[in-house]
Protein backbone atom coordinates (compact mmCIF):
# COMPACT_ATOMS: atom_id res chain seq x y z
CA UNK A 1 0.00 0.00 0.00
CA UNK A 2 1.28 3.50 -0.81
CA UNK A 3 2.38 5.93 1.89
CA UNK A 4 -0.59 8.17 1.17
CA UNK A 5 -3.15 5.36 1.41
CA UNK A 6 -1.55 4.12 4.65
CA UNK A 7 -1.72 7.65 6.06
CA UNK A 8 -5.33 8.10 4.96
CA UNK A 9 -6.32 4.75 6.53
CA UNK A 10 -4.69 5.73 9.83
CA UNK A 11 -6.42 9.09 9.76
CA UNK A 12 -9.80 7.50 9.02
CA UNK A 13 -9.37 5.09 11.92
CA UNK A 14 -8.43 7.92 14.30
CA UNK A 15 -11.30 10.25 13.37
CA UNK A 16 -14.60 10.17 15.35
CA UNK A 17 -17.12 7.73 13.85
CA UNK A 18 -19.28 10.43 12.26
CA UNK A 19 -19.52 9.01 8.73
CA UNK A 20 -20.34 12.11 6.66
CA UNK A 21 -17.84 14.29 8.42
CA UNK A 22 -15.16 11.64 8.30
CA UNK A 23 -15.68 11.14 4.58
CA UNK A 24 -15.26 14.85 3.93
CA UNK A 25 -12.09 15.18 6.02
CA UNK A 26 -10.49 12.08 4.53
CA UNK A 27 -11.30 13.20 0.97
CA UNK A 28 -9.88 16.65 1.65
CA UNK A 29 -6.66 15.38 3.21
CA UNK A 30 -6.16 12.75 0.50
CA UNK A 31 -6.55 15.44 -2.17
CA UNK A 32 -3.98 17.56 -0.35
CA UNK A 33 -1.48 14.70 -0.12
CA UNK A 34 -1.90 13.77 -3.79
CA UNK A 35 -1.31 17.36 -4.81
CA UNK A 36 1.80 17.73 -2.67
CA UNK A 37 3.12 14.43 -4.05
CA UNK A 38 2.49 15.63 -7.61
CA UNK A 39 4.45 18.81 -6.87
CA UNK A 40 7.29 16.76 -5.38
CA UNK A 41 7.39 14.56 -8.49
CA UNK A 42 7.60 17.68 -10.66
CA UNK A 43 10.79 18.71 -8.93
CA UNK A 44 12.35 15.30 -9.49
CA UNK A 45 11.34 13.01 -6.63
CA UNK A 46 10.44 9.41 -7.37
CA UNK A 47 6.75 8.50 -6.77
CA UNK A 48 7.54 6.69 -3.52
CA UNK A 49 9.70 9.52 -2.16
CA UNK A 50 7.16 12.11 -3.30
CA UNK A 51 4.41 10.37 -1.32
CA UNK A 52 6.67 10.01 1.70
CA UNK A 53 7.48 13.74 1.64
CA UNK A 54 3.79 14.63 1.31
CA UNK A 55 3.00 12.57 4.39
CA UNK A 56 5.88 14.10 6.36
CA UNK A 57 4.81 17.63 5.46
CA UNK A 58 1.28 17.25 6.78
CA UNK A 59 2.33 15.72 10.11
CA UNK A 60 1.20 12.56 11.98
CA UNK A 61 -2.46 11.50 11.56
CA UNK A 62 -3.43 11.12 15.21
CA UNK A 63 -2.89 14.74 16.35
CA UNK A 64 -4.64 15.90 13.20
CA UNK A 65 -7.60 13.61 13.93
CA UNK A 66 -7.65 14.86 17.55
CA UNK A 67 -7.97 18.46 16.34
CA UNK A 68 -10.90 17.54 14.14
CA UNK A 69 -12.51 15.56 16.99
CA UNK A 70 -12.25 18.62 19.26
CA UNK A 71 -13.97 20.70 16.60
CA UNK A 72 -16.80 18.19 16.27
CA UNK A 73 -17.26 18.08 20.03
CA UNK A 74 -17.47 21.85 20.19
CA UNK A 75 -19.98 21.91 17.39
CA UNK A 76 -22.16 19.25 19.01
CA UNK A 77 -22.16 20.73 22.49
CA UNK A 78 -22.92 24.18 21.13
CA UNK A 79 -25.96 22.85 19.30
CA UNK A 80 -27.17 21.07 22.43
CA UNK A 81 -26.51 24.10 24.63
CA UNK A 82 -28.67 26.25 22.42
CA UNK A 83 -31.49 23.86 21.66
CA UNK A 84 -31.97 22.49 25.19
CA UNK A 85 -32.86 25.78 26.96
CA UNK A 86 -35.19 26.63 24.10
CA UNK A 87 -36.87 23.23 24.48
CA UNK A 88 -37.35 23.75 28.18
CA UNK A 89 -38.70 27.24 27.62
CA UNK A 90 -41.26 25.94 25.14
CA UNK A 91 -42.26 23.15 27.51
CA UNK A 92 -42.87 25.65 30.30
CA UNK A 93 -44.81 27.92 27.97
CA UNK A 94 -46.93 24.98 26.83
CA UNK A 95 -47.71 23.97 30.38
CA UNK A 96 -48.67 27.51 31.32
CA UNK A 97 -50.74 28.24 28.23
CA UNK A 98 -52.40 24.83 28.41
CA UNK A 99 -53.72 25.69 31.83
CA UNK A 100 -54.75 29.18 30.71
CA UNK A 101 -56.46 27.91 27.56
CA UNK A 102 -58.67 25.54 29.56
CA UNK A 103 -59.44 28.45 31.83
CA UNK A 104 -60.33 31.09 29.23
CA UNK A 105 -60.85 29.57 25.77
CA UNK A 106 -64.27 28.17 24.92
CA UNK A 107 -64.45 24.71 23.37
CA UNK A 108 -64.09 24.97 19.60
CA UNK A 109 -63.30 22.46 16.93
CA UNK A 110 -59.77 22.73 15.59
CA UNK A 111 -57.34 20.66 13.66
CA UNK A 112 -55.47 17.89 15.38
CA UNK A 113 -51.78 17.15 14.92
CA UNK A 114 -52.41 13.80 13.25
CA UNK A 115 -54.92 15.37 10.86
CA UNK A 116 -52.40 18.07 9.96
CA UNK A 117 -49.81 15.46 9.10
CA UNK A 118 -52.28 13.75 6.74
CA UNK A 119 -53.43 17.02 5.25
CA UNK A 120 -51.86 15.99 1.96
CA UNK A 121 -54.70 13.57 1.33
CA UNK A 122 -57.54 15.93 1.96
CA UNK A 123 -56.01 19.27 1.00
CA UNK A 124 -58.42 21.33 -1.08
CA UNK A 125 -55.83 23.17 -3.17
CA UNK A 126 -52.21 23.09 -4.31
CA UNK A 127 -51.00 25.63 -1.79
CA UNK A 128 -52.29 23.51 1.05
CA UNK A 129 -50.67 20.43 -0.46
CA UNK A 130 -47.33 22.15 0.22
CA UNK A 131 -47.89 21.55 3.91
CA UNK A 132 -46.90 17.87 3.98
CA UNK A 133 -43.65 18.12 1.95
CA UNK A 134 -42.75 21.26 3.85
CA UNK A 135 -42.42 19.18 6.99
CA UNK A 136 -40.17 16.79 5.13
CA UNK A 137 -38.05 19.75 4.10
CA UNK A 138 -38.11 21.07 7.65
CA UNK A 139 -36.86 17.68 8.82
CA UNK A 140 -34.07 17.85 6.28
CA UNK A 141 -33.21 21.33 7.49
CA UNK A 142 -33.06 20.13 11.07
CA UNK A 143 -30.82 17.24 10.06
CA UNK A 144 -28.49 19.72 8.37
CA UNK A 145 -28.48 21.97 11.43
CA UNK A 146 -27.77 19.03 13.73
CA UNK A 147 -25.09 17.81 11.40
CA UNK A 148 -23.60 21.30 11.23
CA UNK A 149 -22.76 21.18 7.56
CA UNK A 150 -23.01 24.42 5.61
CA UNK A 151 -23.80 22.79 2.36
CA UNK A 152 -25.98 23.24 -0.66
CA UNK A 153 -28.25 20.62 0.87
CA UNK A 154 -28.89 22.97 3.75
CA UNK A 155 -29.63 25.90 1.44
CA UNK A 156 -32.02 23.67 -0.50
CA UNK A 157 -33.69 22.57 2.73
CA UNK A 158 -34.10 26.21 3.84
CA UNK A 159 -35.60 27.09 0.48
CA UNK A 160 -37.98 24.11 0.47
CA UNK A 161 -39.07 24.84 4.02
CA UNK A 162 -39.70 28.47 3.19
CA UNK A 163 -41.67 27.57 0.04
CA UNK A 164 -43.66 24.86 1.79
CA UNK A 165 -44.52 26.79 4.91
CA UNK A 166 -44.99 30.02 2.96
CA UNK A 167 -47.42 28.27 0.64
CA UNK A 168 -49.33 26.81 3.52
CA UNK A 169 -49.53 30.16 5.28
CA UNK A 170 -50.78 31.74 2.07
CA UNK A 171 -53.43 29.02 1.81
CA UNK A 172 -54.43 29.50 5.42
CA UNK A 173 -54.61 33.22 4.97
CA UNK A 174 -57.06 32.68 2.13
CA UNK A 175 -59.18 29.91 3.58
CA UNK A 176 -58.81 29.89 7.27
CA UNK A 177 -57.44 33.16 8.52
CA UNK A 178 -59.07 34.65 11.55
CA UNK A 179 -57.63 35.91 14.81
CA UNK A 180 -58.57 32.61 16.47
CA UNK A 181 -57.26 30.31 13.74
CA UNK A 182 -54.52 28.49 15.50
CA UNK A 183 -53.42 26.69 12.32
CA UNK A 184 -52.19 29.95 10.82
CA UNK A 185 -50.65 30.81 14.16
CA UNK A 186 -48.95 27.43 14.17
CA UNK A 187 -47.57 27.98 10.67
CA UNK A 188 -46.04 31.28 11.68
CA UNK A 189 -44.54 29.62 14.71
CA UNK A 190 -43.06 26.89 12.53
CA UNK A 191 -41.46 29.48 10.26
CA UNK A 192 -40.15 31.27 13.32
CA UNK A 193 -38.70 27.99 14.56
CA UNK A 194 -36.91 27.33 11.27
CA UNK A 195 -35.53 30.89 11.30
CA UNK A 196 -34.41 30.59 14.91
CA UNK A 197 -32.65 27.31 14.19
CA UNK A 198 -30.82 28.78 11.22
CA UNK A 199 -29.78 31.82 13.25
CA UNK A 200 -28.71 29.76 16.24
CA UNK A 201 -26.69 27.43 14.04
CA UNK A 202 -24.85 30.34 12.48
CA UNK A 203 -23.84 31.78 15.85
CA UNK A 204 -20.68 30.39 17.35
CA UNK A 205 -18.71 30.55 20.55
CA UNK A 206 -15.54 28.81 21.59
CA UNK A 207 -15.62 26.42 24.50
CA UNK A 208 -13.26 23.64 25.47
CA UNK A 209 -15.34 20.45 25.56
CA UNK A 210 -14.28 17.58 27.79
CA UNK A 211 -15.61 14.05 27.38
CA UNK A 212 -17.32 14.26 30.76
CA UNK A 213 -19.10 17.54 30.04
CA UNK A 214 -20.35 16.03 26.78
CA UNK A 215 -21.61 12.94 28.59
CA UNK A 216 -23.27 14.98 31.34
CA UNK A 217 -25.06 17.06 28.71
CA UNK A 218 -26.35 13.92 27.01
CA UNK A 219 -27.50 12.36 30.28
CA UNK A 220 -29.17 15.62 31.31
CA UNK A 221 -31.10 15.59 28.06
CA UNK A 222 -32.42 12.06 28.51
CA UNK A 223 -35.43 12.93 30.73
CA UNK A 224 -36.37 15.77 28.41
CA UNK A 225 -36.12 13.50 25.39
CA UNK A 226 -38.10 10.78 27.12
CA UNK A 227 -40.80 13.26 28.16
CA UNK A 228 -41.09 14.50 24.60
CA UNK A 229 -41.30 10.97 23.21
CA UNK A 230 -43.99 9.96 25.69
CA UNK A 231 -45.98 13.09 24.95
CA UNK A 232 -45.60 12.60 21.22
CA UNK A 233 -46.47 8.90 21.12
CA UNK A 234 -49.03 8.64 23.87
CA UNK A 235 -50.18 12.09 24.88
CA UNK A 236 -51.39 13.46 21.59
CA UNK A 237 -53.76 10.58 20.96
CA UNK A 238 -55.64 11.39 24.13
CA UNK A 239 -55.83 15.14 23.54
CA UNK A 240 -59.37 16.26 22.61
CA UNK A 241 -59.81 17.92 19.22
CA UNK A 242 -60.51 21.49 20.18
CA UNK A 243 -58.81 24.83 20.50
CA UNK A 244 -58.04 24.17 24.13
CA UNK A 245 -55.47 21.61 23.05
CA UNK A 246 -53.80 24.14 20.77
CA UNK A 247 -50.95 25.06 23.15
CA UNK A 248 -50.01 21.42 23.52
CA UNK A 249 -50.24 20.73 19.80
CA UNK A 250 -48.35 23.86 18.81
CA UNK A 251 -45.83 23.26 21.56
CA UNK A 252 -45.13 19.74 20.38
CA UNK A 253 -44.40 20.94 16.88
CA UNK A 254 -41.70 23.09 18.42
CA UNK A 255 -40.58 20.75 21.14
CA UNK A 256 -39.98 17.66 19.01
CA UNK A 257 -37.49 19.20 16.55
CA UNK A 258 -35.80 21.16 19.33
CA UNK A 259 -35.39 18.02 21.40
CA UNK A 260 -34.06 16.07 18.43
CA UNK A 261 -31.58 18.86 17.67
CA UNK A 262 -30.38 19.07 21.27
CA UNK A 263 -30.07 15.31 21.59
CA UNK A 264 -28.29 14.95 18.24
CA UNK A 265 -25.83 17.69 19.22
CA UNK A 266 -25.05 16.09 22.58
CA UNK A 267 -24.67 12.66 20.97
CA UNK A 268 -22.29 14.14 18.44
CA UNK A 269 -20.20 15.69 21.22
CA UNK A 270 -20.08 12.39 23.11
CA UNK A 271 -19.06 10.45 20.02
CA UNK A 272 -16.36 13.00 19.17
CA UNK A 273 -14.88 13.21 22.68
CA UNK A 274 -15.05 9.53 23.64
CA UNK A 275 -13.51 8.33 20.38
CA UNK A 276 -10.35 10.42 20.91
CA UNK B 1 8.98 31.55 10.37
CA UNK B 2 7.72 28.18 11.64
CA UNK B 3 4.20 27.14 12.59
CA UNK B 4 4.76 27.58 16.33
CA UNK B 5 5.39 31.33 15.93
CA UNK B 6 2.12 31.64 14.04
CA UNK B 7 0.00 30.14 16.80
CA UNK B 8 -3.03 32.37 17.33
CA UNK B 9 -2.56 34.16 14.02
CA UNK B 10 -3.22 31.32 11.63
CA UNK B 11 -6.92 32.10 11.28
CA UNK B 12 -6.19 35.76 10.51
CA UNK B 13 -3.65 34.72 7.89
CA UNK B 14 -6.05 32.25 6.31
CA UNK B 15 -8.86 34.79 6.21
CA UNK B 16 -6.54 37.34 4.63
CA UNK B 17 -5.33 34.82 2.05
CA UNK B 18 -8.89 33.77 1.25
CA UNK B 19 -9.93 37.39 0.84
CA UNK B 20 -7.76 37.40 -2.29
CA UNK B 21 -10.03 34.77 -3.81
CA UNK B 22 -11.54 31.31 -3.25
CA UNK B 23 -9.00 28.50 -2.89
CA UNK B 24 -8.58 24.95 -1.63
CA UNK B 25 -6.32 24.11 1.32
CA UNK B 26 -3.09 23.44 -0.54
CA UNK B 27 -3.50 26.49 -2.78
CA UNK B 28 -3.98 28.57 0.37
CA UNK B 29 -0.76 27.26 1.88
CA UNK B 30 1.08 28.10 -1.33
CA UNK B 31 -0.57 31.52 -1.46
CA UNK B 32 0.56 32.31 2.09
CA UNK B 33 4.11 31.19 1.36
CA UNK B 34 4.22 33.25 -1.84
CA UNK B 35 2.73 36.35 -0.18
CA UNK B 36 5.27 36.14 2.63
CA UNK B 37 8.17 35.75 0.18
CA UNK B 38 8.75 32.21 1.46
CA UNK B 39 9.16 33.35 5.08
CA UNK B 40 6.04 31.57 6.39
CA UNK B 41 6.42 27.80 6.69
CA UNK B 42 3.07 26.47 7.79
CA UNK B 43 2.58 23.06 9.34
CA UNK B 44 0.30 21.79 6.62
CA UNK B 45 -1.77 19.65 8.97
CA UNK B 46 -2.75 22.68 11.06
CA UNK B 47 -4.36 24.47 8.13
CA UNK B 48 -7.34 22.13 7.68
CA UNK B 49 -8.65 22.17 11.27
CA UNK B 50 -8.24 25.96 11.20
CA UNK B 51 -10.28 26.16 7.99
CA UNK B 52 -12.98 23.93 9.48
CA UNK B 53 -13.02 26.11 12.59
CA UNK B 54 -13.47 29.23 10.47
CA UNK B 55 -16.27 27.49 8.63
CA UNK B 56 -17.92 26.48 11.89
CA UNK B 57 -17.79 30.10 13.00
CA UNK B 58 -19.43 31.18 9.75
CA UNK B 59 -16.42 33.16 8.54
CA UNK B 60 -15.81 31.00 5.49
CA UNK B 61 -17.98 28.75 3.36
CA UNK B 62 -16.88 25.75 1.37
CA UNK B 63 -18.07 23.52 -1.43
CA UNK B 64 -16.77 20.70 -3.59
CA UNK B 65 -15.41 21.77 -6.94
CA UNK B 66 -13.84 19.70 -9.68
CA UNK B 67 -10.53 20.76 -11.22
CA UNK B 68 -8.29 18.66 -13.45
CA UNK B 69 -10.56 15.68 -12.83
CA UNK B 70 -10.13 15.87 -9.06
CA UNK B 71 -12.73 16.90 -6.47
CA UNK B 72 -11.53 19.62 -4.14
CA UNK B 73 -13.01 21.42 -1.20
CA UNK B 74 -12.86 25.09 -2.12
CA UNK B 75 -13.16 27.77 0.55
CA UNK B 76 -14.35 31.35 0.24
CA UNK B 77 -14.77 34.19 2.73
CA UNK B 78 -18.36 34.84 3.78
CA UNK B 79 -19.73 38.35 4.33
CA UNK B 80 -19.41 37.73 8.05
CA UNK B 81 -15.83 36.64 7.50
CA UNK B 82 -15.02 39.86 5.68
CA UNK B 83 -16.21 41.83 8.70
CA UNK B 84 -14.23 39.57 11.00
CA UNK B 85 -11.12 40.04 8.86
CA UNK B 86 -11.41 43.83 9.10
CA UNK B 87 -11.81 43.59 12.89
CA UNK B 88 -8.84 41.25 13.28
CA UNK B 89 -6.69 43.36 10.95
CA UNK B 90 -7.45 46.44 13.02
CA UNK B 91 -6.60 44.72 16.30
CA UNK B 92 -3.43 43.25 14.81
CA UNK B 93 -2.28 46.69 13.65
CA UNK B 94 -3.11 48.16 17.04
CA UNK B 95 -1.09 45.41 18.74
CA UNK B 96 1.89 45.86 16.42
CA UNK B 97 1.98 49.63 16.89
CA UNK B 98 1.68 49.26 20.68
CA UNK B 99 4.48 46.71 20.83
CA UNK B 100 6.55 48.96 18.53
CA UNK B 101 6.13 51.82 20.97
CA UNK B 102 7.43 49.67 23.80
CA UNK B 103 10.32 48.25 21.80
CA UNK B 104 11.45 51.63 20.44
CA UNK B 105 14.96 52.48 21.72
CA UNK B 106 14.99 55.15 24.40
Amino acid sequence: MSAIETYVDELRAALPPLPLRRRRIVAEIRDHLLEVAADEREIGATPAIAEQRAVERIGPPRPLAAEFAALEARRGIRTANRAAPATIAVWLTVLLTNVLSWQFIPEWQAMHLSRLIWRWQGAPDTLQKLWAPSWGAAGLLLACVAYGERSRLRSAACLLTAIGLGGFVAAQARWWWSPTSFIAYESLLAIGLAGALILSASRTRREPVSRWSALVTLVALLPLTLATLIQLLGGVASVPLNLRSAPLTVGLWLIVPLTVTAFAGATRAVVATWSR
Amino acid sequence: MKGEALRGHLELLLLAALAKGPAHGYALIERLETCSGGVLELTEGSVYPALHRLEQQGFVTSSWTTAEGRRRRTYRVSRRGQGELRTRQASWRALVSTVDLVLRPA
